[in-house]
């Protein structure tokens, strides 16, 4: 980007870097495939959920000793009862493997994503949409299960309808039953990828401004980069919420559909 | 006229999250109240509240969608 010593007009000036570092760029090319960097982070976090889980397991006693161990049994323990056994309630404990998981590994991938540096896997629309199809996949497979592949058909539409309007209710309720996946997908990635791009923006303001006063020996115009490092970190601070948030609303949402899946009424 | 085109689907998506924010802040408003009101029923009125949040939702996000792929 080409200073003008006016920070005001280089601001305006489009930032290619910002929105290409989004881009997948293959970083390991092996011929016939290649791995980017969201790849490349989605491996390293599945290790890092791993290692958390399994050393997690290997203390587990009656009553958990040490910080660690504690602190991996109250998020497994917030998962139960807060999302199996609020929104999914009787039978939930074997749906607890497959939330716990979604939990885990999509707050560990938010939360490693906001060190500078690295790149949060769920900020890729082809990551986010491999998770919704999971639980998509998941809450259909066990509504059939439930229900009978005809009574899950049926089931789309709620009861107690009057007779005509039930086709109508019907076909509202599919469209809505499929658009579930790609909301579940697009507001994982819309969130993730938004927030880093607005980090991504006050950081480059924040450097306009510095480099615009030591390159022209203004300094009084580095000021207001102060103001931008605040904006910066407030934003960051915003972005540890919205890390957990979505963490959380992805695997209240597919427990959510579980529920409706497999719930008789 | 590419550069009008790209402003107009910015333009459609902004003009598509009205509709979704009012929606969204009629539900935490309605959980909001129901749970200061009866504060034993806020575990199920935050579930009650994430589901509609998310149907509510779904408009906005069927906007972001289409900003890039119409």
């Amino acid at each position: 980007m080409e200073l003008t010593g006016n920070p005001l007009a280089d601001i305006a000036a489009p930032v290619e870097e910002l929105s290409e570092s989004f881009n997948s760029v293959p970083v390991f090319d092996f011929g016939f495939f290649s791995i980017t960097q969201y790849t490349f982070w989605l491996i390293i976090i599945l290790a890092i959920v791993l290692a958390v889980v399994l050393l997690a397991a290997k203390r587990v006693k009656l009553v958990p000793n040490g910080r660690f161990a504690g602190m991996v049994e109250y998020g497994y323990d917030a998962v139960r009862r807060n999302m199996g056994e609020g929104a999914i309630g009787h039978g939930f404990e074997k749906h607890m493997p497959f939330l716990a998981t979604m939990f885990f590994f999509i707050l560990i991938a938010n939360i490693i994503g906001l060190i500078p540096g690295t790149k949060t896997p769920t900020g890729s629309l082809s990551i986010t949409w491999a998770l919704a199809i999971v639980s998509f996949v998941y809450f259909n497979f066990w509504g059939i299960k439930a229900k009978g592949g005809l009574g899950y058909i049926k089931a789309i539409a709620p009861s107690g309808l009057p007779g005509p309007m039930v086709p109508i209710i019907w076909f509202f309720e599919l469209i809505s039953l499929i658009l579930r996946a790609l909301t579940l997908a697009v507001r994982l990635y819309g969130n993730m990828f938004a927030g880093h791009m607005i980090l991504g923006i006050f950081a480059i303001l924040t450097q306009v401004f510095i480099l615009d006063a030591i390159q022209f020996g203004a300094y009084a115009m580095a000021l207001p980069a102060v103001a931008w490092f605040l904006f910066l970190v407030i934003m960051y601070a915003l972005e540890c919420l919205v890390a957990f948030l979505q963490a959380y609303v992805f695997t209240i949402l597919s427990a959510v559909y579980v529920g409706l899946a497999t719930s008789n009424h | 006229m590419e550069i009008v085109i790209a402003a107009l689907k910015v333009v459609g998506y902004g003009l598509g999250t009205m509709g979704p924010g009012i929606g969204l802040g009629l539900a935490a408003y309605g959980m909001a109240v129901g749970s200061a009101r009866q504060p034993e029923l806020a575990g199920k009125l935050f579930t009650n509240c994430l589901i509609f949040g998310a149907l509510a939702e779904a408009l906005a996000l069927i906007g972001f969608v289409l900003t890039f792929i119409a």
